[in-house]
């Protein structure tokens, strides 16, 4: 299925009721998708278990977004965020994301745990340009420094606006 | 038993195939139902070992859930019929409930920080997890309410006490405040009645001053008045010298008629001319003396005259003494009723200054009773009160019935001594707390 021609560029909507889990090992590493996500994606079972979750990743997602997300989830927080995915087919669906870590009996992490909700449309029409200049700024510096000037920009807007990340994500997904 | 005779069925092909080896009756067609019927049974053999792998896995998956590990799913299950499905729909379970207990422990984790923000996200579940997610969204918000309600209330109660700090502080001062004024007004009191003796020892003094002067007045009119008898008495004397002076005049003619006569008589009228002589010397001597008398009197006329000036113009002045002596009584006589008047009001005046003291002592007495009782009730072990509390027992006795009834509501409530609930305590501190 990897090797198709990327030729199909549409959106894939999700339902109200869908709710994409995966899980994934402390590396990233999948080691469960449900049928939801198989089915949105356009990837089976066998194409997704043990291979990293960047298997998705859309180019449109800028870096930043995705160190922030790791920086938290190793400090045992959660993580909210709207993501952009790449399906199988060279589509693409957007999903409100929210990944934390998993925990064994012993209180130690042991993997991380996904859900994506449909995203609230509106909230895209705000954050997809914010990615964009993101990005723009990624693509200005180099590779070590890019995350650090597109997440201080990020965080350059939410203090104009006074509000946290987190509170930012969650007003617009319930706007 | 079943394996056994499992054996034998799967051994029939192959030994079938054996005789009629041995038989020589072998033929192509037997060696392929024979091929068919072994690669059969491998196809069913691994299906069925894949089978029973699925399950196993499965029930690990299950057997962990039950242990509180929700985190497992079973993988690798495509194309294995019911085992699959079967594996599926443990897996979509597990994904429903372990998102749901995410949420939860996710929102409480805050919650118990006391953050809100974060609600449980309850689209995509279906049925009673979204419900049950839902309302214990609604129990966060019930939870958020009643903190801040808390706060509030221990922000008022913190402004409160900072109130009735200051409160007790100002009653106190006030009532030392009122208790200065009582001793000022006391002062004034004693400086109204100075004055008021002061006027009283003044009127007097002027009254004997003004009978004093009375007397002398009189005296000075009486002085007058013999003065003008004098003077009516020098006139008359005046009358009568001028008559001497006539009746001289007269006799004067009449010697000089007489000796006219004696000389016209000659001799014979000699002795008489002598005589008529001595009548006109005789006259002459009276009007003289009348003269000297006369001037005398002129001179005596003249001191009387100037008496009688200086005795009109010292009644005038001991007049004018008396008339202001008069002002001054009727001055003194105000100044002595206005002192009495000040002397009344001022007993009016220390009469509400102690009122006063003795209100502001109550209420004062009143908010150290309720600061106890807040003490206790915030506090809810007692030590250390005891102190509070023996002031407040000894300084009841300086009151009215109700201070005290009040004081000894809040000692008993304090000290636990009667089990009183607070709606009970509530309703006697409102039947008995009346306004002083
Ligand atoms: C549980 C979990 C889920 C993730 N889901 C996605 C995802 O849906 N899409 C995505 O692009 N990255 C996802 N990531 C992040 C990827 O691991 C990766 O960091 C990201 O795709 C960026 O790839 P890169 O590091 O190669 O740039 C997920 C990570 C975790 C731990």
């Amino acid at each position: 299925m990897l090797a198709q021609p990327l030729s199909n560029c549409s959106e894939v909507l999700l339902n109200g009721d869908d709710l994409i889990i995966s899980k994934t090992d402390l590396k990233g590493r999948i080691t469960y998708a449900n049928r939801t996500f198989m089915r949105v994606a356009g990837f089976g079972e066998e194409d997704l278990l043990h291979k990293p979750h960047n298997l998705i990743r859309h180019p449109d997602m800028p870096k930043g977004v995705f160190k922030f997300l790791w920086e938290e989830l190793r400090q045992g927080h959660e993580f909210f965020g709207f993501v952009k995915n790449y399906t199988a087919d060279g589509g693409f669906y957007w999903v409100f994301a929210n990944i934390t870590p998993d925990f064994d009996a012993q209180g130690n992490v042991q993997g991380y745990f996904s859900v994506r909700r449909r995203p609230n449309p509106d909230a895209i029409k705000v954050i997809e340009p914010i990615y964009q200049k993101m990005n723009e700024i990624e693509q200005r510096h180099s590779p070590v420094e890019a995350c650090k000037h597109s997440l201080a920009f990020l965080n350059q807007l939410l203090e104009g606006k006074q509000i946290s990340y987190e509170r930012f994500v969650m007003q617009l997904q319930s706007r | 038993m079943a394996r056994t005779l499992f054996i034998l069925v799967s051994l029939l092909p192959c030994s079938l195939l054996v005789i009629s080896f041995v038989r020589e009756s072998f033929s192509l067609e037997l060696l392929l139902v024979a091929s068919v019927f072994y690669l059969s049974l491998f196809w069913y053999l691994h299906r069925h070992a894949r089978h029973k792998q699925t399950l196993a896995s499965l029930t690990e998956v299950l057997n962990r859930a039950a242990s509180g590990e929700l985190h497992h799913r079973a993988t690798h299950t495509k194309e294995y019929g019911v085992a699959g499905e079967m594996a599926w729909a443990v897996n979509e379970l597990l994904d429903f409930v372990e998102t749901y207990f995410k949420e939860v422990k996710l929102c409480f984790i805050r919650v118990n920080k006391q953050d809100f923000s974060r609600e449980a996200k309850a689209t995509g579940l279906p049925g009673d997890f979204s419900e049950s997610l839902e309302s214990i969204n609604q129990a966060i918000l019930a939870i958020k309410e009643n903190l801040s309600f808390t706060e509030q209330n221990s922000l008022t109660s913190q402004i409160h006490d900072i109130n009735l700090q200051s409160l007790r502080a100002d009653l106190f001062h006030s009532e030392s405040d009122v208790r200065s004024i009582q001793a000022d007004i006391a002062d004034v009191d004693q400086i109204a009645k100075e004055n008021s003796e002061v006027a009283k020892e003044s009127s007097a003094s002027i009254k004997q001053m003004s009978a004093n002067l009375h007397q002398s007045t009189e005296q000075i009119t009486l002085l007058q008045r013999k003065t003008e008898a004098l003077s009516e008495a020098s006139e008359a004397v005046f009358k009568a010298l001028n008559l001497i002076g006539d009746i001289a005049d007269q006799t004067n003619l009449l010697a000089l008629n007489a000796s006219v006569e004696a000389a016209r008589a000659g001799e014979a009228g000699r002795g008489f001319a002598v005589v008529a002589d001595e009548v006109k010397k005789l006259s002459n001597r009276t009007k003289d003396t009348a003269a000297e008398v006369h001037s005398v009197l002129g001179s005596l006329n003249q001191q009387v005259d100037s008496i009688r000036e200086a005795t009109s113009s010292s009644s005038a002045l001991s007049f004018e003494v008396t008339e202001q002596l008069d002002d001054f009584l009727q001055l003194f006589n105000s100044l002595e009723l206005s002192s009495a008047q000040t002397s009344d009001k001022v007993a009016l005046v220390v009469d509400h200054a102690d009122s006063a003291v003795e209100r502001i002592a109550q209420v004062i007495f009143k908010q150290n009773v309720y600061a106890l009782l807040e003490e206790k009730i915030t506090r809810s072990e007692c030590s250390g009160l005891e102190v509070q509390m023996e002031e407040i027992r000894a300084k009841a006795e300086e009151f009215s019935g109700a201070c005290q009834s009040l004081a000894d509501l809040a000692i008993q409530y304090v000290a636990a001594e009667a089990s009183i609930s607070g709606d009970a305590l509530v309703d006697k501190l409102r039947r008995l707390d009346q306004p002083v």
